[in-house]
């Protein structure tokens, strides 16, 4: 069977891959909002990272937000 | 290796001069017989490598009980291995169905900022084993939105979309973590239902077909092959509404009374133009009476439908029926796409009964195919990567 890579960060390493990007101060800091909630983004809800036109996206754990990146990715793909 | 040999050979000696010709005998036999489990359960593993992940994943949760730190192996075999089962199943279930699965890997911490942007790659974050029923409940459910449909998805409304996958993640955690169903039904399944009406029609229509094990095989082919048929052309209402009655049509095909004959087995849309051929009359059968079978699908190919779902028995004589109704079919332009067995519900006037049928897909060699030229020029002159409409659920 074919298959597509699913990048995952393990929650232990969720900080120092954030700091790796330059963007742990900004969620500590409670800076970092959900792209389509508007929740502030904590290493406790944070669900998804992706790129979008050179900036950091967040989207927090919520089953609405979880569902509204769902129909995102059907209009654009990732990695392709 | 003249070493071990030479061990091996000394230690037999020795076990059959100091406690005779049986301690011998014993651990060679012991030693062929763990030698020939060793290689049965190697080839088994190397013929299924998702019962292997599976296997991984399970000692890794004993050794988690141990208190032993192996938490990500854990998480990373029982979320691929899952998903990759249930996707292996679903494969031979839809023809043309994208069997993508999922190779879950761990993003490089250091990464910086430039490659992260290079890559391109969207990041889940997988929490503590503990809450590992959410980890493979959220990670499904966009992996579910990026391998479900792929041609088609760009065609459905939100509403018909969202049913889709929502249903056949339900489905996945029935068959693979069944665990992890409070959290879905909590976190998606009541939520969406509760919030639209029409995802919840649709997702009871779906039910109903599924008990009668049409879901996969019809619905989810039909859709397969609309998403082969409308290139590059924009959602339209036309196309919501086709799917709507299309779903409404098997709907009624599942409360079909065994016997009657008012039910419509033919959808004649304008994307979708199809018919259920139930080829069941014992008479028929036993005394190989082609012919009516023959003269129907005839009539409807005259009517220009495109495919055909043989329902016949799954039983020696049932194939090998059918089999004969294609075969008398050779010169209608229609060819056979793909066969399957499987268990259907059948409703009678007082209850329902279940026998195990025989599903035949042909299909026709010359579909009608529609594109939208404007909207292709549009497309060719701005490139692929343009975005497509994500147009209000209004149907």
């Amino acid at each position: 069977m074919e298959k597509e890579d699913l990048k995952a960060v393990y929650e232990n390493d969720l900080e120092s891959y954030l700091k790796g990007l330059g963007v742990l101060d900004i969620v500590q800091e409670g800076r970092a909002k959900c792209k389509f909630s508007e929740t502030v983004i904590t290493l406790d809800n944070l669900h998804v990272i992706f790129p979008e036109s050179r900036q950091i996206k967040f989207v927090c754990n919520n089953g609405f937000c979880i569902e509204k990146l769902n129909h995102y990715l059907r209009i654009k793909r990732f990695g392709e | 290796m003249p070493n071990i040999k030479l061990d091996l050979t000394e230690i037999f000696n020795r076990a059959i001069d100091e406690q005779g010709l049986v301690i011998g005998i014993t651990i060679v036999v012991c030693f062929f017989v763990f030698t020939f489990i060793f290689i049965l359960v190697s080839l088994y593993f190397y013929n299924n490598p998702i019962k292997l992940q599976k296997t991984i994943s399970a000692i890794s949760q004993w050794f988690l009980w141990l208190g032993v730190g192996i938490k990500k192996t854990y998480i990373k075999f029982d979320t691929e291995s899952r998903l990759n089962d249930f996707i292996k199943k679903v494969g031979p279930l839809v023809y043309g169905y994208n069997e993508v699965g999922i190779r879950l890997k761990w993003a490089e911490v250091g990464e910086d900022e430039e490659s992260f942007f290079d890559k391109e790659q969207l990041v889940v974050v997988m929490r503590d084993t503990g809450v590992q029923n959410k980890n493979f409940v959220r990670a499904s459910m966009t992996v579910i939105s990026k391998t479900i449909l792929p041609k088609t998805r760009r065609y459905l409304s939100k509403s018909q979309c969202e049913s889709v996958e929502i249903f056949i993640a339900k489905k996945l955690f029935e068959s693979e973590k069944p665990q992890a169903m409070d959290y879905f039904f909590e976190e998606f399944f009541n939520k969406k239902t509760s919030e639209s009406d029409k995802i919840a029609q649709l997702i009871e229509k779906y039910n109903l077909m599924d008990k009668a094990g049409i879901f996969f095989p019809v619905y989810m082919q039909e859709l397969n092959f609309l998403g082969e048929k409308v290139f590059w052309q924009k959602r339209t209402s036309e196309i919501w509404e086709e799917v709507n009655r299309l779903s409404e049509f098997l709907k009624n095909y599942t409360n079909r009374v065994m016997g009657t004959e008012t039910t419509p087995l033919v959808y004649e849309g304008r994307f979708c133009r199809c018919g259920i051929v139930i080829i069941g009359r014992s008479m028929n059968v036993s005394t190989g009476n082609i012919r009516i079978y023959n003269n129907y699908i005839r009539r409807l190919r005259d009517k220009k439908i495109e495919t055909f779902y043989l329902m016949g028995a799954d039983s020696d004589q049932g194939k090998a029926f059918v089999e004969s109704v294609i075969e008398s079919l050779e010169d209608l332009g229609i060819e056979k796409y793909r066969a399957h067995s499987f268990t259907a519900k059948i409703k009678t006037q007082d209850d329902y009964i279940t026998f195990p049928a025989y599903l035949c897909i042909l299909r026709s060699t010359d579909i009608e195919r529609y594109y939208d030229q404007q909207y292709q020029t549009t497309l060719i002159e701005q490139g692929e990567n343009v975005e497509l409409e994500t147009e209000p659920d209004n149907e």
